[in-house]
């Protein structure tokens, strides 16, 4: 448990700020990206942020359809899983399967964030959240393979067991390839992006406003650092060491997103369900080789 | 009691627990409970301190517009 010896509040509340900050700018740097793509100029890369800070001042309306207090607290409880996520992961280094069950949990949550404000069109939404993620959880179960791999779920360990036998994507290309669609599904404008699909307005936040869509926003973007964060660390963990190469690489990723954000067309729910699945079994299939 | 005085209270309240922890660090659980807790909870009240503020401003200033209602 040496992990959880030296680290204390204000250390940890910096390094919040700095992967909301850094996050906020990776997701304005995809939408840049697309822009360009599709031959707009496109929104400046600090606009992620900024859209989120204009939120804070932006009147709260709440729907009368809504059952109020699972309206305000589920976007809470979201946050504060994205949260609790990133203490465990990218600041403690710590069991793996802690901020795998954020993740699951935050599936519930975006299904919870929908049925409460009442809306049919959110309703619609979480219904598509549970359906996602009926997909992306056997993607996320593949890092029982990383397990199998390394002898150990904590974070700490596999990042010392690349070390010595070198990056895990090597090792395990196929089950990279099958969270690497995890991060394509949670990208914004994602083909597999039924959640919030504009079929469904935008779908489970459709009906969530002012400073409630700030603070989900706020979740939003901690939650796409730690998902690039676990990706790197758990399959390049030897070749990404310094924040200044976490950056990098996030960038890289984010550009590579970008482009196929840009350039894919959104799935139909069904089909979205079914290439995810079909990239799990191949994640399967590596393990069974290896 | 006004609504906007009662979520400052609350505001205050909730980002408490944070400020105390950065003035005297408690343990690391401890750290974890205050900061998943009350960062999303203080972010709530701050922002509807702010969105009130950011009104009443609007308010003020649609107010004391001098509007030319022509000849």
């Amino acid at each position: 448990m040496n992990y959880l010896s030296t680290i204390n509040l204000p250390y940890m509340l910096l390094e919040i700020i700095t992967a909301f900050i850094i996050g906020g700018l990776l997701l304005g740097l995809q939408r840049k990206i697309i822009a360009r793509i599709q031959g707009r100029p496109g929104p400046p890369i600090i606009q992620h942020l900024l859209h989120t800070f204009k939120f804070y001042i932006k009147e709260l309306s709440i729907p009368r359809t809504s059952s109020m207090p699972l309206y305000v607290a589920i976007v809470m409880a979201l946050d504060g899983l994205w949260v609790l996520a990133l203490i465990i992961g990218p600041i403690l280094h710590g069991p793996l399967g802690i901020v795998i069950l954020c993740y699951a949990i935050h599936k519930v949550s975006e299904h919870g964030i929908g049925l409460a404000s009442g809306s049919p069109y959110t309703k619609m939404g979480s219904c598509r959240a549970v359906l996602s993620a009926t997909a992306e959880m056997p993607l996320m179960a593949v890092m029982a393979l990383v397990y199998f791999k390394t002898h150990t779920l904590i974070i700490s360990g596999i990042i010392n067991y690349q070390l010595n036998h070198g990056p895990l994507i090597t090792q395990l290309p196929l089950c990279a390839l099958a969270v690497f669609i995890l991060l394509v599904s949670k990208a914004p404008y994602s083909p597999f992006g039924i959640v919030w699909g504009k079929d469904i307005v935008s779908g489970y936040k459709t009906e969530h406003f002012g400073v409630i869509r700030g603070v989900l926003m706020m979740g939003e973007i901690i939650g796409y650092f730690v998902l690039l964060w676990c990706f790197l660390t758990l399959f390049l963990g030897s070749i990404i060491n310094t924040p200044l190469e976490y950056i990098i690489g996030m960038s890289v990723i984010t550009i590579i997103l970008g482009f196929i954000c840009a350039l894919t067309p959104m799935v139909a729910p069904y089909h979205s369900v079914m290439i995810q699945w079909i990239f799990a079994v191949l994640a399967l299939v590596n393990a069974v080789l290896v | 009691m006004k609504k906007e005085t009662k979520n400052s209270i609350l505001a205050i309240v909730t980002s408490l627990p944070i400020i105390l922890g950065l003035i005297t660090p408690p343990s690391l659980a401890v750290s974890i409970v205050i900061l998943t807790i009350f960062i999303p909870l203080s972010a709530y009240y701050i922002g509807l301190v702010l969105m009130a503020r950011a009104k009443t401003k609007k308010d003020e200033k649609e107010r004391t517009k001098v509007t030319f209602t022509g000849y």
